[in-house]
């Protein structure tokens, strides 16, 4: 067992409550009754993927695949709502899913390829099978393959927007927090669902008897590690030696990554490209430190009972892990990599109309969190809720025809593409009277939620506040009546895209430097967003008068601008209102 | 209201910190911000009463030292929205932007938090200039 009670106590609760909900939403599948797979199944399958190509799919991945709990991924867009915008980005978390499968195991295979004597040590150390490296090498390949189809089964409508409202239940939040202690790396709510789910005995249960099925008898001899796979999930994995199937499908270049960018840019229609070849050619393998003070790691190994030495080196006791190495040669691959990504945030992710969008649906499904509350329903089945909802619920009578106002409201206008327009937007290098006013803001608006505490919510908060307050004033008819909600006016502060993991990304085999050393990533970036990264003020067509008068006097309240520099600003307002 | 030491942000914590460092003049990496996180990890670690945010800092443990996430992209957003600023070309440390400045001096430590704060520039003195 991975988890115990004592240190993980919410994320054995979410095991234990996939299990009981998995075999009741679909018995024919998971559980004493299930009956699936019915009938023999082939050694593998062909999925033809249109970046990808043609590849092969096993029995185990099929079962999985094939089960209902993965299908329902292939009805959730991968981009959210980005189809309001790009009319082609139609794909889903199910391409995207398989997508990274290939990609994974493409690294994987690149890699045994050129380390042939790095597998022969894993398969001595980690196996004491030094005449096996074939068996083992598919062993391993099996279970990455089983994490990346994983990695993103939880997924609920339209992807990230419905995230963030299910991340905030408070269940999820301390979740999210145990999964950060117990990894050693901060993750997400997305990524606690995965990785909960790959713990269920359902999904063992479901692979064990498509076993059953198979028709050749050596498939079924594998013996997969499904800890493992849980493992893989989160960027680690069973034993030091194998970290790099971690970073593979959970780490700066991960096969999640190379699969979204390539993917969400081509649906899209956008011109953006990296040389993925490049990077299978030259992507490398190394033995790598990572510092263990706080016994993060250990843990792990005791858990997966794993003996590792701690060596006492320099200021923090490590241990020595193989992992993946881009050497400098790939710096231009990289550099593509980083410039594809925040290109995707400009371009897509940080849209004007995509982000009016999803804000519309974040705050539709945060109307939906407060009825179910009102209901009585707790976290887990307000989670349950999230596990079930796929993109086309929202025309569903419960959203549609919800005898809560505001429910219908939004979901007619996010069907019907009745989208919210700007009325105030600005940049940090804004060159107004009152630029470092809203620089001031801008950075009360950045910093980050830790666990419970969330000063950017609180900022936000407390600006709306103030424009609720201005709005009742000249809308009295709306007072006490959700104005903001009606009038559809929001301050929208999206998270800012991330190149942590990429700038500290260690290159080169013989003395590897982080990136950032050997190439400034960080100011080259912040320098782009700089003037690309948009906070705004949104609102209803309808309201955009009221609503320009309203942002005007919240700017004076709460960010303290004179007449004078409110009168700087005049070009952040939408033209031709008020 | 003065800042408090179990209530302070962490964005509050560092602004406080940043204001500190140019008033004694010790110099404030970016490019190579890992003695950020060698300073904050310290202080998570250390016995006694701190404040609340430490609880939930979560460093990663991906590399040969910890590393906070948190930190990293809140000291990034501070360059992006132009609060820091720094010299190119090697980016190497960076300065409070003279306009923001007299509107971070407007958030104040009370005393408890202002002591705190004095004992961490202890320890920067000797991270960040090494």
């Amino acid at each position: 067992m991975l988890l115990d009670k004592s240190s993980t106590p919410k994320l054995i609760h979410l095991v234990e409550l996939f299990d009981r909900y998995l075999p009741q939403r679909y018995p024919l599948f998971f559980g004493k009754d299930a009956k699936h797979p019915k009938h023999r199944l082939k050694d593998f399958k062909v999925i033809h993927d249109s970046l990808w190509g043609t590849n092969r799919y096993s029995w185990i991945e099929l079962a999985i695949i094939d089960s209902p709990l993965f299908q329902r991924i292939r009805y959730i867009h991968q981009t959210g709502l980005a189809f309001l915008v790009y009319p082609t980005a139609h794909h889903t978390r199910f391409e995207h899913s398989i997508g990274v499968v290939t990609l994974a195991s493409r690294i994987f295979d690149a890699l045994f390829q050129r380390y042939p004597e790095k597998f022969k040590e894993i398969t001595e150390v980690v196996y004491h099978e030094p005449n096996d490296v074939p068996r083992i090498f598919e062993l391993l390949r099996a279970e990455l393959r089983i994490a990346c189809l994983l990695h993103d089964i939880g997924h609920s409508m339209h992807s990230h927007a419905s995230e963030f409202v299910y991340g905030n239940l408070p269940l999820l939040v301390e979740a999210t927090q145990e999964l950060g202690q117990f990894a050693g790396e901060k993750k997400g709510a997305g990524e606690v669902i995965s990785f909960c789910v790959s713990q269920t005995e359902s999904i063992r249960e479901l692979i064990t008897r498509a076993g059953t099925k198979v028709q050749k008898p050596e498939l079924r001899e594998r013996q997969l590690n499904f800890d493992n796979i849980s493992l893989l999930i989160i960027g680690r994995s069973f034993h030091p030696l194998l970290q790099f199937m971690g970073s593979i499908v959970s780490g700066p270049c991960d096969a999640d990554k190379l699969d979204y960018l390539a993917r969400d840019s081509n649906f899209a229609g956008l011109p953006l490209k990296y040389d993925l070849e490049r990077f299978l050619y030259t992507i490398g393998l190394s033995k790598g430190p990572i510092a263990d003070t706080d016994q993060k790691l250990t843990h792990i190994y005791e858990k997966t009972k794993v003996k590792v030495t701690v060596r006492k080196t320099g200021q923090h006791p490590v241990l020595d892990t193989l992992q993946l190495r881009p050497p400098k040669q790939l710096i231009s691959t990289i550099e593509q990599i980083t410039i594809c990504k925040f290109m995707l945030f400009s371009y897509i992710y940080h849209h004007k109309k995509v982000r009016a969008a999803e804000g519309m649906l974040i705050k539709l499904l945060g109307r939906m969190v407060e009825i179910w509350r009102k209901e009585k329903l707790d976290d887990d089945q307000i989670l349950l809720k999230f596990m079930d909802l796929k993109d086309a619920d929202l025309e569903n009578p419960e959203f549609l025809t919800n005898s809560d106002i505001i429910i219908c409201e939004y979901t007619s206008r996010i069907v019907d593409r009745l989208l919210p327009r700007m009325v105030f937007e600005f940049v940090s290098n804004n060159r107004s009277k009152a630029e470092a006013k809203l620089k001031t803001f801008g950075q009360r608006l950045a910093e980050p939620k830790l666990g419970p505490i969330d000063p950017k919510q609180k900022t936000i908060k407390e600006f709306e506040e103030c424009l609720r307050i201005e709005l009742d004033k000249q809308l009295p008819q709306l007072k006490g009546q959700n104005t903001l909600l009606q009038t559809g006016v929001w301050l929208d502060v999206p998270k800012a895209p991330s190149f942590e993991t990429t700038e500290s990304l260690l290159i080169g085999d013989e003395t590897p430097l982080p990136l950032k050393v050997i190439f400034p990533i960080k100011p080259w970036v912040d320098g782009y967003e700089a003037n690309r990264y948009y906070i705004r003020v949104f609102a209803f067509s309808e309201y955009m008068p009221q609503a320009k008068i309203a942002v005007e006097a919240t700017l004076k309240t709460i960010i303290g601008l004179s007449d004078d520099e409110l009168a700087s600003t005049k070009e952040f307002f939408a033209p031709g209102i008020g | 209201m003065p800042l408090t030491r179990e209530d302070v942000s962490l964005g509050e914590f560092v602004r406080q910190l940043a204001l500190k460092f140019e008033a004694e003049h010790i110099p404030m990496p970016f490019n190579d911000d890992q003695p950020w996180h060698e300073l904050l990890y310290r202080f998570k670690k250390q016995e006694g009463p701190k404040p609340r945010f430490f609880d939930f800092l979560i460093f990663d443990w991906t590399g040969p030292s910890p590393r906070s996430r948190d930190l990293a992209e809140y000291l990034n957003s501070l360059h992006r929205i132009g609060c820091l600023s720094a010299e190119n070309p090697s980016f190497d440390a960076v300065k409070i932007d003279p306009e923001v400045k007299p509107l971070w001096q407007q958030e104040t430590a009370n005393n408890e938090l202002d002591q705190y704060l004095g004992q961490v520039v202890i320890q920067a003195r000797e991270l960040f200039i090494a």
